[in-house]
């Protein structure tokens, strides 16, 4: 079938027109037409434009006026655990007996000193502040980072779980040393260096060079030190904890893993009851488990140091490190104890993380 | 408000007159063209939308557009013709905004057009029998080629008033006719059979 031409057929649709309808239309398009402005209205609305803009750079070019915190100067003594919460959500928890004095509490600047015991700091990085915790000679620099703070005595150690930190004198111009996650760090008081075998006394601290020749301050912190061991003695002697102590973070720091856990393990079993051994038990477990990937050995050195050291600052760390080392052994019901025991123990410790995805 | 056409004169005014005294502020102007074209518009948008239930709605959405817009009308005196292109452009948006709503199953597919209301009973046989094959056909066609059908066989407009009216080429508006006609050619060969669904 052809379609005819295309006509005209509207006229042919039946559609209501009477007026009742049209007038309905029109009340509703009367109603919603549009209304003018007063003439007033666009000048208005571009002054209040203008005045918008004008208070947004002056915002932005006029420096925010500083207020110091009422932070700055407070001394924190913690007889426990310790937890505290700054503006910006980092935390820091204090072990007990640690003294931490906040120095400078600014926007753009924290600085804390660690007078003394173990601090650990879950910092929240801002690239335009920085935050440094002063321990003894040391400055540590946070670069956006979790990191534990120990200050006993001459003796400073850090460790980082997460990120970075930069450890440096705090006179001098020296670089530094950058710490990332899983290392730690403790500083060599020169007395306690081992010189070389050739009679060089020059041989270097693990991570800075100090100066030499200094008296061995003797920590009140360490009981039962070695007796005072002349350096050219120390080659022939039995070293004693303190040298193997020294040696082994010297090994450690030059890369040979193996001299330091050898180190680490004679002090342990030679020196059971100087207060070093539980360190050395947990830096020893440390280095089978990250360098050697043995987690049977790891759990046996961090029950030595457990043991060893029931209150010391590493407990946490050794025990966290624990659960993560039955995990990788294969020890499921280990794991799901340890793991049990860290986090009714720290409910809000710096592990609880890592831990909870131990061993579920 | 009750509908009043106020004249400045006894002489009625040309369309020119009336959008530029619109456009300046003048209700009575607005009132006059409404008077002038609000039967054409109430006309088409029935003819387009097929059923009479969202004609009045269309017709106001068509007027207010229009007389908020005068000033972008470029030739006053052509206001019949842009009016008559905003009825088409509005009722192809609301067909478009019905079909994806019925299609995402967010409207429930309407009745099929009753012919037998729509079609004057007064018509000649063969002008009743095209017009019943345009209308039992249109729910089913794509929007646009729906929009082509209705100008194209009830209102009788020329390819170029379709491309001006749809906002389309001269060419797609061809094509579209020509599909449009196939389909309809279709259906009159077709004897008719209920289309109502279950």
């Amino acid at each position: 079938m052809t379609l005819p031409l295309a006509r005209k057929l509207a006229r042919h649709i039946e559609t209501d027109m009477q007026d009742r309808r049209v007038a309905r239309v029109w009340e509703y398009v009367s109603s919603r037409r549009s209304r003018r402005w007063p003439v007033w209205a666009m000048p208005a609305a571009g002054g209040l434009v203008f005045v918008a803009v004008v208070l947004f750079l002056v915002a932005l070019v006029v420096p925010r006026v500083r207020r110091p915190s009422s932070w700055a100067g407070t001394v924190i003594e913690a007889g426990e655990n310790q937890a505290l919460t700054l503006a910006d959500g980092s935390r820091v928890v204090l072990k007990p007996s640690a003294r931490l004095r906040w120095n400078v509490v600014e926007s753009d600047r924290v600085e804390a000193t660690l007078e003394r015991g173990e601090a650990a700091f879950e910092i929240v990085h801002a690239a335009s502040r920085t935050f440094v915790v002063h321990a003894g000679a040391f400055d540590v620099i946070d670069r956006g980072t979790a990191f534990a703070v120990v200050h006993d005595g001459d003796i400073v150690r850090v460790s980082v779980s997460s990120g970075q930190v930069e450890v440096r004198r705090a006179s001098g111009s020296d670089p530094g040393r950058r710490l990332g996650a899983g290392e730690s760090w403790m500083n060599a008081p020169e007395s306690l260096a081992i010189p070389s075998p050739s009679g060089d006394a020059g041989a270097k601290a693990p991570v800075f060079p100090v100066q030499r020749a200094q008296p061995d301050p003797a920590p009140q912190a360490i009981a039962n030190p070695a007796p005072p061991v002349r350096a050219h003695d120390s080659v022939r002697a039995s070293p004693g904890p303190r040298e193997l102590l020294e040696a082994a973070n010297a090994a450690r720091v030059a890369g040979r893993p193996r001299d330091a856990a050898t180190a680490f393990d004679n002090l342990r079993r030679r020196y059971r009851e100087d207060p070093r051994a539980g360190l050395a038990a947990f830096e020893l477990g440390r280095l089978r488990l990250d360098a050697f990937g043995d987690a049977s050995g790891a759990v046996e050195a961090f029950d030595d140091a457990i043991a060893r050291s029931p209150g010391a600052g590493f407990r946490e760390d050794a025990e966290a490190r624990r659960v993560e080392a039955l995990d990788l052994a294969h020890d499921p019901a280990g794991c799901a104890l340890a793991r049990r025991a860290y986090l009714t123990k720290y409910p809000g410790g710096l592990h609880v993380a890592s831990v909870s995805a131990r061993c579920p | 408000m009750p509908l009043r056409l106020l004249t400045p004169a006894n002489a009625s005014p040309s369309d020119a007159a009336l959008v530029l005294a619109a456009a300046a502020g003048e209700d009575w102007a607005r009132e006059a063209l409404f008077e002038r074209y609000a039967r054409m518009v109430l006309g088409l948008s029935h003819r387009l939308l097929g059923r009479d239930d969202e004609v009045e709605d269309l017709a106001q959405d068509c007027f207010v557009q229009a007389l908020r817009s005068l000033h972008t009308l470029a030739d006053p005196q052509a206001f019949g013709g842009w009016l008559k292109a905003i009825v088409v452009r509005t009722a192809h948006k609301l067909l478009r905004r019905r079909a994806i709503a019925t299609r995402l199953g967010l409207r429930r597919r309407g009745e099929p057009i009753d012919v037998d209301v729509l079609v004057s009973r007064a018509a000649p046989a063969d002008v009743q029998a095209e017009l019943r094959a345009v209308y039992r056909i249109l729910e089913d066609l794509p929007v646009r080629l729906r929009m082509a059908l209705v100008l194209r066989r009830v209102e009788g407009a020329s390819q170029e008033e379709m491309a001006e009216q749809m906002g389309i080429s001269v060419s797609t508006a061809k094509r579209l006719t020509r599909d449009a006609e196939d389909r309809l050619e279709e259906a009159l060969e077709e004897p008719p059979k209920s289309r109502r669904r279950p």
